[in-house]
């Protein structure tokens, strides 16, 4: 069901060894790829065809496979964004620059799914889509920071202090995401205090079936993680270069005038 | 091929619109960055593309 | 990733171009003015939300509910106020009544006795901890609830294991259910 395989001439034909690749696939994301096109299938098969019902939830358990693994994974992103925005203060180079940028990308994905399958399944187990308690406002406010956080991104400014604002709000994930984490425990909310792996009471064909969702997810997060840091760092490139152009073209247009 | 047992499911909607979802915005974040590296991959040097 | 390093900066290795690449190109000015426009709009949205959001936590979510004994214990102080009260449904004291339910709920050995107008949700039953919407009536000790919010565990437990199978699969049909 989901396909994430580049299938065709990622390696330049014309080039042979030693070649640039044409995209941001590399023999390691194919092979992942195709792992996670094995793979999702079968949890999706598990989740929602072998697995049982629940004795409280009935079906919604179903929900369980997708929504844990997504936001205990979220998590992940958001600290390599802020870990990045701080090396990239200390640094100042593109690889940090992009890898603060794409993670925060992979980031708001997890986090907008997170919350639109917690939305489904509270609304089977609780009553209710949405409700204001902590759990949900916090990650409600993770949600804005990040896309706060890509809007910045793409705020046409000098890219040094695009990049400079922009790290100053990734170093808020990390905050953000603490709060979202312990908010179960440090409030009262309506959202069920654990959602980890380890603490969760589960067995049998259920805790197999979380289990393979789990790890597809991961493969998941990989993935994207990997092509969205050498799409963000091809932009910056791609950028730089076009930002070079501007300047000759500026010199040459002044020489120009100036020799009149 | 088990689709009269999954249309049985108590909020079979609401389920299988969360899984779909779910694979809708992880296959379509991946297919927008895989565009968008082949596309870029046309305005940077070879020496700025170097994973393999 | 076989990237030479583009965590170190290369700039500073080789010497090259350390010129500040501040000036912004003349050219595509209107693109870009209305660029800023389009993006600084959204983040005076997101900012806009960020409050309401903020503002709707520290309103709600500081205190999400009172337990059925606080919600007694703080009877005149919450007056005809709206709150949320949280216990567990008592076995055996759910009755339909028309329209409407009628239920007791327990915290720390505390009933409060409800009467809630609209349909529950699916999952409510006995013996299930609940979150309730409403407000105490204006004599009566009793709680009116126009939202009854399930709050379901981390425990999980399959609904079938040694079970006679009721649908029978194409293949194995063993792990099939329901």
């Amino acid at each position: 069901m989901t396909t994430l395989t580049q299938t065709t001439d990622d390696t330049a034909p014309d080039g042979g060894a030693g070649a640039a690749p044409r995209s941001t696939g590399s023999r390691a994301t194919r092979v992942l790829g195709t792992v996670i096109l094995v793979t999702a299938p079968i949890a999706a098969y598990l989740g929602l065809v072998t697995s049982d019902p629940d004795v409280v939830q009935g079906d919604a358990v179903r929900l369980f496979y997708v929504h844990v693994p997504v936001v205990s994974l979220m998590y992940l992103p958001v600290i390599l964004c802020t870990v990045a925005s701080i090396m990239w203060l200390r640094k100042r180079t593109d690889g940090w620059d992009a890898l603060a940028s794409s993670s925060a990308e992979v980031a708001t994905i997890f986090v907008g799914l997170g919350l639109v399958t917690g939305a489904l399944w509270g609304e089977i187990t609780w009553g209710t889509y949405w409700t204001w308690d902590a759990r949900l406002t916090s990650t409600a406010l993770l949600f804005l920071l990040l896309l706060g956080y890509l809007a910045l991104r793409r705020y046409p400014a000098e890219p040094a202090a695009r990049s400079k604002v922009s790290a100053v709000v990734g170093i808020l994930l990390v905050p953000n995401a603490i709060l979202v984490h312990y908010s179960v425990s440090w409030w009262r909310s309506l959202h069920q205090d654990a959602t980890r792996g380890l603490d969760t009471k589960m067995e049998g064909n259920q805790l197999t079936t979380y289990a393979v969702a789990q790890g597809v997810f991961v493969l998941i997060l990989v993935w994207l993680s990997i092509h969205a840091f050498r799409v963000a760092w091809l932009s910056l490139q791609a950028e730089r270069g076009d930002l070079d152009v501007a300047i000759a073209e500026r010199m040459a247009d002044d020489d120009a005038t100036g020799g009149m | 091929m088990h689709a009269a047992q999954i249309l049985a499911y108590s909020d079979v909607g609401t389920i299988v619109f969360g899984w779909g979802v779910t694979a809708a915005g992880v296959a379509g974040y991946g297919f927008w960055l895989a565009r968008r590296g082949r596309s870029l991959s046309r305005n940077v040097a070879p020496e700025d593309r170097r994973w393999t | 990733m076989d990237l030479n390093d583009p965590f170190e900066n290369e700039d500073d290795v080789d010497g090259l171009d350390l010129s500040p690449r501040t000036a912004p190109p003349v050219r595509g000015g209107d693109d870009q003015r209305r660029k800023r426009l389009l993006i600084g709009g959204v983040l005076g949205v997101i900012l806009v939300v960020v409050g309401v959001v903020a503002w709707q936590g520290l309103s709600n979510a500081a205190l999400y509910f009172r337990t059925a004994d606080e919600a007694v214990a703080q009877r005149d102080d919450l007056g005809d106020r709206r709150f949320r009260i949280e216990g567990t449904v008592v076995p055996g004291s759910v009755e339909p009544d028309g329209v409407a339910v009628r239920f007791r709920i327990e915290s720390n050995d505390v009933q409060v006795a409800v009467f809630h107008q609209g349909d529950p949700p699916d999952l409510f039953q006995e013996d299930i901890p609940v979150v309730l919407e409403g407000r105490w009536h204006q004599t009566d000790d009793v709680f009116e609830s126009d939202g009854i919010l399930v709050r379901h565990t981390e425990e999980y437990e399959a609904d079938n294991p040694d079970r006679t199978d009721e649908y029978v699969g194409d293949d194995d049909g063993g792990t099939s259910s329901e």
